[in-house]
C-alpha cells in the first residue's frame, strides 16, 4: 500500500516539525494504550466506569479516560504523519504503517506476558490471553514483510510509475480512418489503371454497363468527390490528385 | 518558506525519526504517570 495523502507540492522545515510532532504523538499514544492495558491485565483485564450501574471492577485511575483519548489522539497523529510524510517525499508517508505492528505486537507481548505469568491469584498459563496474545502478534507481524529489506514500504512514494496502458480511442479511431483512405486510394488507383488499359485497348472498361448519362454524371461526381476527400486526407499527392481528376474528367468527356 | 523538493537526507531523517519515537514513548509514560 502507496499512501499519498498531500501530493508532491515540496516541503518546508514546518512540513518536517509537523512529521516529526506526528511521530512523537504516536509513539506517545501507543505508550499509554501499552501502560493501560497492562494496568486493566493486572486487576483481572476487565473494569468499568460510569452509568448507573454497581461496579464491580473499578478502572485503575486515569484508565478510563486515558485510554480512549489515547486512540483517538494516536488516530490523529498518523493522520498528521501519513499527511506531512506524503509531502516530503521518499518512503517516509509509509513509515507510518509501523503503527499497526508496533500496536499489534506490543499488546500481544502484554497478552503472551500476562498468559505466562498471570497476576495472583491464578497461576500457571492463562488460555484466555494466550490465544489473543498469539493472534495479535501474528497480526502485527504479517504486514511487517512489507518492511523487510527491499520491500515494497521502502518504495518511494512518489517514485514516477510506468503510465498504466489505457485504451486509447483516439489513436484507434485515427488508424481506422487511415486504413479505410488506405483501401479507397487503392482501390481508386486501380480503378483508373484497369479503366486506362482499358481504354488503350480500345475497350469499353468493364465495370461500365451501358448507362444512362445521368448515372454517367452521378459517377464521375462520386469519384470526384472521394479523389478530393483522399486529397483533403492527405493520401493522395498534388500531382496524383491532378492527373486522376483529369483522368477522371477526360473518361466522362470521352 | 522555502519548499524543497527533494526528499529530505536519508541519515538525518533516522536519526530524527528515532529521537522522535523514544521522546515520544518518554511523554507517553510522563502523561500516563501524571494523569493515573
Amino acid at each position: 500500500m502507496d499512501l499519498d495523502l498531500g501530493g508532491r507540492r515540496g516541503w518546508s522545515v514546518l512540513d518536517l516539525a509537523l512529521y516529526l510532532l506526528g511521530i512523537v504523538g504516536l509513539a506517545a499514544a501507543l505508550t499509554i494504550v501499552w501502560l493501560s492495558m497492562r494496568a486493566v491485565l493486572d486487576i483481572g483485564g476487565y473494569c468499568a466506569e460510569g452509568g448507573p450501574y454497581e461496579i464491580a471492577h473499578h478502572c485503575p485511575d486515569g484508565v478510563a479516560f486515558l485510554l480512549p483519548l489515547s486512540i483517538f489522539a494516536g488516530l490523529g497523529s498518523a493522520g498528521l504523519m501519513g499527511w506531512k510524510g506524503s509531502q516530503l517525499g521518499g518512503p517516509y508517508a509509509n513509515l507510518v504503517l509501523l503503527a499497526w505492528p508496533a500496536l499489534f505486537i506490543s499488546l500481544g507481548w502484554n497478552f503472551l506476558q500476562f498468559a505466562f505469568f498471570p497476576p495472583p491469584p491464578s497461576t500457571g498459563i492463562e488460555l484466555g490471553w494466550l490465544i489473543p496474545g498469539i493472534l495479535f502478534v501474528i497480526m502485527g507481524a504479517v504486514p511487517l514483510i512489507g518492511f523487510l529489506p527491499g520491500g515494497k514500504n521502502w518504495k518511494s512514494t512518489d517514485t514516477p510509475t510506468e503510465p498504466t496502458a489505457k485504451y486509447d480511442f483516439m489513436a484507434e479511431g485515427e488508424a481506422r480512418y487511415q486504413n479505410t483512405m488506405k483501401r479507397e486510394r487503392s482501390k481508386l488507383l486501380t480503378d483508373l489503371v484497369q479503366e486506362s488499359a482499358h481504354r488503350a485497348a480500345g475497350q469499353a472498361p468493364a465495370s461500365s454497363a451501358p448507362a444512362s448519362p445521368a448515372t454517367e454524371n452521378a459517377d464521375v461526381v462520386s469519384k470526384l468527390e472521394r479523389l478530393s476527400a483522399l486529397y483533403r486526407a492527405g493520401s493522395l499527392t498534388h500531382d496524383e490528385f491532378q492527373a486522376a481528376k483529369a483522368a477522371t474528367i477526360a473518361e466522362a468527356g470521352g | 518558506m522555502i519548499r524543497r523538493t527533494a526528499p529530505p537526507d536519508a541519515r538525518l531523517m533516522a536519526v530524527l525519526i528515532i529521537a522522535a519515537v523514544v521522546i515520544g514513548i518518554l511523554v507517553g509514560y510522563w502523561i500516563y504517570a501524571a494523569l493515573s
